[in-house]
């Protein structure tokens, strides 16, 4: 049965995704958010489009989500999301992880990607930027794109408006209202909408919005810091990750700029979004260390967002226990570019079909019914999820 | 950590005595103010973390580029950036320069230029337009050509990007030339000099043409053009044309974007000030974290 109205709570690239898509597949849709378009943690994003993923589930949902991006202008009325191809360069310094990885490239192979372990000396030939620096033990090397975030979620905030979706800025959510364990209208700061399907696509205040329904989902926010410098001519063309001596990562935009980060093992959980000097040095002490050609370049900006943490490190998506109609979109542990929009294309097709796509099995929020929510330390990304693949 | 009870920024003739300066002029920078109150600075070979009981901003004041036709030629500058030339020794006696400036700093213009180079214009009216290929070649003054190849702007921008990131809010002033002006100053916070003044500065009616954001490129009319598409926050809108996000990160162009997309009908909400207030090499950065 295709619900006829559905409120999205939250402007950002999946709620506004879910409101394309739900209105192409014949839905009325009101779309809520309290800030600007794209205000949270899509604009706050290095935009990062990989198939190369640790556990094959997410392996093959980002390979969904990597085609649903390279299509997804037709979505936006043909506007330009700014997707450009790069390089993903896990690049390793201890042995104990190329052999951990190593372990993973029958499954890359097996779901048909393109990521392979590189030695020490491929990985500098194809990885310039880090000559000079500490040697790397290998790389994982893989095809990727970057997207522009502010472009993808402009585009899809224009194209919304565009249809005639009713998207409405500086509006909170206050309560829900359910009826018959299902809910029928969402109170707002803007007044009472009636609803058949209501999308949490909240990322960091999706908790606090579930709550509101007396739902209890275990996501945890975790500043990410970035930093950005001047832009220069194109000097490198790879996405760099590295994990030792924690994790790290670098690149340069469309525009020139090399955006950085590198976090801190010990930042604890809960939602911040100050800029500390801590992180400027530790990031430009890291950097020094793996890629001294970029010591030149001047830092303009620091900004933060964060990463909403399950504890499984996979996004919620689907409809939530207890509440009927009330669907979670979010949960996304960094990866909401790129998961983000197939999960809310692919949810949309849940809600107005009753089919659940097989890919989207491992997200649903049942499977943390009844289990402890502990902030615990989330940090430890990496290992977080790469241990049980990497162990069985 | 230092912990000092005054830290002077900027200008040593504004500081008192006996307190601690750091001055960009002789090498020491502040790039950043953190959430806790710490002050980042830059010194030669070392970074240096401060906290101070009261903080004092001598800092100046960058150019308010007006909104003219032509003020993204070289040979468009601050008043104070021609006088720096030329007391690193520009030998300017034969370059024509043209000044903007509020009529009762005239005199003093005068004999500061005198003899130093050829000041063919002395107003203080904003022309009508700046012209010239590839670089300033005339203004033109009532409808009459004025032959230049410098046009020297004595438009203040208070420098108030460290009140800022000190948690003063800032506001569009009113005015026919709106700057950027703090708010709310926190009250272990004080501005001194050029940067506490609230200048109210000639103005001219915006060309579409003209740049309100030289960094990135950014003209009146793209403004307007982001403002057709549909987006109608200063967040969207900079995201979208890169306003405000070069080099300079709003410290120089603010006031201009967000007089601009005020008169597009948009609410001209400054933007979320974050370090770094100057543009700081990684590499002193990295220096400190290993000290």
């Amino acid at each position: 049965m295709t619900p006829r109205h559905v409120v999205i709570v939250g402007a950002g690239i999946a709620g506004l995704v879910a409101a394309l898509e739900a209105q192409a597949s014949g839905c009325t849709v009101t779309v809520l958010e309290r800030g600007y378009p794209g205000g949270g943690n899509s604009g706050r994003n290095v935009g990062r489009i990989r198939r190369m993923q640790l556990t094959e589930e997410l392996t093959r949902i980002s390979i969904a989500a990597s085609d649903y991006w390279l299509r997804i202008d037709t979505l936006l009325g043909g506007r330009n999301p700014l997707l450009f191809p790069t390089t993903y360069a896990l690049v390793l310094y201890g042995d104990d992880e190329a052999e951990h990885l190593g372990a993973l490239e029958p499954m890359w192979c097996a779901t048909g990607i393109d990521a392979r372990l590189h030695d020490s000396t491929t990985t500098l030939n194809r990885v310039p930027i880090l000559k000079g620096g500490e040697r790397p033990v290998g790389s994982v090397l893989s095809s990727a794109h970057l997207v522009h975030h502010d472009a993808a979620v402009h585009g899809a905030y224009l194209a919304a408006r565009e249809r005639g979706i009713d998207v409405r800025l500086g509006v909170d959510v206050v309560d829900f209202e359910v009826a018959g364990g299902a809910v029928v209208a969402v109170e707002t700061t803007s007044g009472r909408i009636e609803a058949d399907a209501v999308i949490n696509a909240a990322d960091s205040h999706a908790r606090g919005l579930a709550a509101t329904a007396g739902v209890s989902v275990p996501t945890h926010p975790m500043r990410r810091e970035a930093l950005v410098t001047h832009s220069i001519k194109p000097i490198m063309d790879q996405a760099v990750t590295f994990y030792r001596p924690f994790e790290g990562w670098f690149n340069q935009t469309l525009r020139g700029e090399i955006v950085a980060g590198v976090t801190d093992p010990d930042e604890p959980a809960g939602f911040n979004h100050d800029s500390s000097l801590e992180f400027a040095t530790r990031t430009a002490s890291l950097l020094a260390r793996k890629a001294p050609s970029l010591m030149g370049l001047h830092a303009v900006r620091q900004w933060a967002g964060t990463y909403e943490y399950t504890p499984d490190r996979s996004p919620i998506v689907g409809g939530y226990s207890g509440v009927e109609g009330l669907y979670g979109l979010h949960g996304w542990s960094g990866r909401g570019m790129l998961l983000a929009p197939v999960c809310a294309a692919l949810l949309v097709r849940e809600i107005t079909t009753g089919t659940r796509d097989p890919l989207m099995a491992p997200f649903a929020p049942q499977r943390f019914d009844g289990v402890e929510d502990e902030a615990g330390p989330h940090v430890d990304y990496y290992g977080g999820y790469a241990s049980a693949e990497v162990s069985s | 950590m230092l912990e000092v009870p005054v830290l002077h920024v900027g200008d040593p003739d504004h500081a008192d005595t006996g307190v601690m300066i750091v001055d960009a002029a002789a090498g020491s920078t502040v790039f950043g103010i953190y959430a806790d109150g710490t002050v980042a600075v830059t010194a030669p070979g070392e970074l240096l973390e401060i906290r101070c009981e009261r903080l004092v901003l001598a800092t100046g004041a960058h150019l308010r580029l007006p909104p003219l036709l032509g003020n993204d030629l070289p040979g468009v500058l601050h008043l104070d950036a021609l006088v720096r030339y030329l007391n690193q020794g520009a030998d300017l006696r034969a370059t024509r320069v043209s000044v903007v400036a509020p009529a009762d700093r005239h005199e003093a213009i005068r004999d500061a230029l005198s003899g130093r180079c050829l000041l063919v214009h002395l107003d203080a009216e904003l022309p009508e337009r700046i012209t010239g290929r590839g670089r300033v070649q005339a203004t033109t003054v009532n409808g009459r050509t004025v032959d230049c190849e410098v046009v020297a702007l004595a438009l203040d921008q208070p420098a108030i990007e460290l009140a800022l990131l000190a948690g003063a809010r800032g506001v569009l002033s009113s005015g026919a030339l709106p700057v950027v002006l703090p708010d709310a100053l926190p009250d272990w916070v004080e501005l001194r000099g050029r940067a506490a003044a609230r200048p109210d500065l000639a103005g001219c009616s915006p060309h579409r043409d003209a740049f309100a954001c030289p960094c990135e490129d950014v003209r009146i009319r793209d403004l307007e053009a982001a403002v057709a598409s549909g987006l109608r926050d200063v967040e969207l809108i900079k995201r979208r044309t890169g306003a405000m996000t070069g080099p300079c990160q709003g410290k120089v162009c603010q006031g201009a974007v967000l007089t601009a997309l005020r008169d597009l009908g948009v609410e001209p909400r400054p933007m979320t000030p974050r370090p770094f207030a100057r543009l700081t090499r990684l590499a002193d950065l990295a220096c400190a974290h290993d000290a």
